[in-house]
């Protein structure tokens, strides 16, 4: 047991992992964001435009935490964008609503201070090849997060493109802007229960040479037995974060060789170094 | 000469970082965390063997401040904290305080035992403050609160951590929930732990709205709630004549926070959940210390 559990911090010639990590990781926190303009998309999701004092490069599937007021932890949010703007920067997130924990969110006035720090977490490496994408629900923004550079450079250079299956229980629930942009046919947009869901992606990762699935925690945890060995399956997952940058070991992920905090080793996984969810 | 202690080892700041909410420390500091005013680090819980922890999800903020946890205790072991954390941490001068957990007192010692008798150590002991000994746990099946509520047992643990830290001082991390009377603390005093940190989480249900928010159906309240009893058991334990250390822990967030537990009576405040959303905290609060020289009044 103690020896399977030393790879998290094993020195690896002087740990150069974890430094690696937190190289790519520089974390700045930006207290008293100048602005924050919150604007409803349809029902269900939420954007924030918000300007912040620094501006941060960032890449592809990274995310930062977010304070608002009347929260005493932060919360994940993944990077839609964040530009230069003069010395500041105008940062982009997107939320799906739902969730009583964000009921705070969706009350947030313009202007309101918030605390950013990032970005975190580590970029997915994804291969020149098409990739599969899955993505349930939530899911959906982080994948965008993915797929919409991806989608232009491979336009630009006449590239068969990625496909990208989205999951909805109904079709109320679908962020119609986000489909209009990356939905490119009927047969990406799967409305329907988990399970179909499931079998589907699962269809879909067997044709695919390489796949990047964001299915939540939940869904996640039941599809990992059932994804073939030896494929190229990234899984973003998706556990509760407590502060990001791997101060609390709330988002622990178990691998074979023991468990690794989400923040700073993920949040995306191959498939086959996952054991399970803890 | 300074008036903050812990460990029975004098403190430049009165400000720790409580344990469980900053990693092993190395986290931040590889990650170019300059640790200005602390005056110590408390590790995440150490046990003898590695630990996976608790089932996913380990954490939910309920509102109103309520934070609740049940991480499980995870961490590597202690064995595999000397060989790859200790000696990147002496190279930031930074102390630190390892809080030590076990299902049973043996296990407490041979953690502690682990630590004194190791070379990592012994290349470099001044980092090393001492030991907290985490009596009140309430995320484990076994050990932790267990050991604070067994008050036969409690002494022969305490006196066999003191013995195994072969000089380095034992602080015992209680539980908010603890009666503090006369009984309760002469445990402590006759045992010859340096101090008490004053508390831990408080162990409560995770049942909200009809679910159970955490992987466990219970887990720990920590944050802003816990402010008022943490300083209600610093004065109880004064009024009581305890005049060995007592670090303040629970509910620290602010300098009005830091400054009412030391007027209290608290010899070091530990900042805690506050930690997770502003890793500066502690350094923000340190800046702006009246008289970081003061004597704490009782």
């Amino acid at each position: 047991m103690v020896r399977k559990q030393t790879s998290e911090y094993q020195a690896l010639s002087g740990a150069k992992l974890l430094v690696d990590t937190h190289k790519a990781n520089q974390f700045i926190l930006v207290p008293g964001a100048l602005r924050c303009d919150p604007r409803r998309v349809g029902d269900s999701h939420l954007k924030l435009d918000i300007e912040t004092s620094l501006y941060r490069d960032y890449k592809p599937g990274q995310f930062v935490m977010l304070r608002w007021p009347g929260q005493t932890l932060a919360r994940p949010f993944t990077i839609l964008s964040w530009k230069a703007n003069g010395p500041r920067g105008i940062l982009l997130l997107q939320v799906r609503l739902g969730s009583p924990s964000l009921d705070s969110l969706v009350e947030l006035a313009k202007d309101s201070p918030v605390s950013v720090m990032g970005p975190l977490g580590r970029e997915p490496l994804l291969p020149q090849a098409p990739v599969f994408f899955a993505s349930w629900r939530g899911g959906a923004v982080p994948a965008f997060a993915l797929f919409s550079p991806r989608m232009k450079v491979r336009a630009g250079l006449g590239s068969p493109p990625d496909y990208w299956l989205h999951g909805e229980t109904q079709q109320s629930d679908v962020d119609e802007e986000l489909a209009a942009r990356a939905f490119a046919r009927p047969d990406e947009l799967y409305l329907g229960k988990e399970e179909g869901f499931l079998n589907a992606v699962l269809d879909g990762v067997q044709k695919a040479e390489a796949s990047v699935l964001h299915l939540g925690a939940h869904l996640s945890g039941m599809i990992l037995p059932r994804l073939p060995q030896g494929r190229s399956v990234l899984l973003r997952m998706d556990e509760r974060m407590g502060c990001g940058i791997g101060l609390c070991f709330s988002c622990s992920v178990l691998c074979k060789d023991g468990p690794k905090r989400s923040c700073l080793f993920g949040p995306y996984f191959l498939s086959d170094e996952i054991k399970g969810r803890l | 000469m300074t008036p903050y202690r812990f460990a029975g080892q004098p403190l430049d700041s009165p400000l720790l970082l409580a344990s469980g909410t900053f990693g092993f420390g190395i986290e931040a500091l590889e990650g170019g965390f300059c640790p200005e005013g602390l005056g110590a680090i408390v590790m995440k819980g150490l046990s003898y063997e590695a630990r996976l922890g608790a089932p996913q999800p380990r954490l939910a903020e309920v509102g109103s401040g309520v934070v609740l946890n049940a991480i499980g205790l995870e961490n590597p072991g202690v064995q595999v904290f000397l060989d790859g954390i200790y000696p990147r941490l002496g190279s930031y001068k930074q102390k630190i305080v390892i809080n030590v957990f076990g299902s049973t007192r043996d296990e407490y010692v041979r953690v502690i035992s682990a630590v004194v008798e190791s070379s990592a150590v012994g290349l470099c002991p001044d980092v090393l403050l001492g030991f907290e000994l985490n009596l009140s746990c309430p995320n484990t099946d076994k050990g932790g609160l267990e050991f604070l509520e067994d008050q036969t047992a409690l002494p022969s643990l305490l006196e066999s951590c003191v013995e195994a830290a072969h000089g380095f001082g034992v602080v015992a991390k209680v539980s908010p929930a603890a009666r503090i009377d006369k009984d309760f603390l002469s445990l402590f005093v006759r045992s010859k732990v340096c101090g008490l940190t004053l508390g831990n989480t408080l162990a409560v249900s995770s049942l909200v709205n009809g679910s159970f928010v955490l992987g466990r159906k219970q887990g720990g309240q920590s944050g802003p709630t816990l402010r008022a009893r943490t300083l209600r058991m610093i004065q109880m334990a004064r009024d009581l004549g305890y005049d060995g250390e007592i670090s303040a822990c629970g509910g620290m967030t602010s300098l009005s926070d830091v400054n009412d537990a030391i007027a209290s009576g608290a010899s070091s405040v530990q900042l805690g959940t506050v930690n997770l959303a502003n890793p500066w905290a502690a350094q923000e609060i340190f800046r702006k210390l009246p008289d970081k020289s003061a004597s704490p009044s009782q």
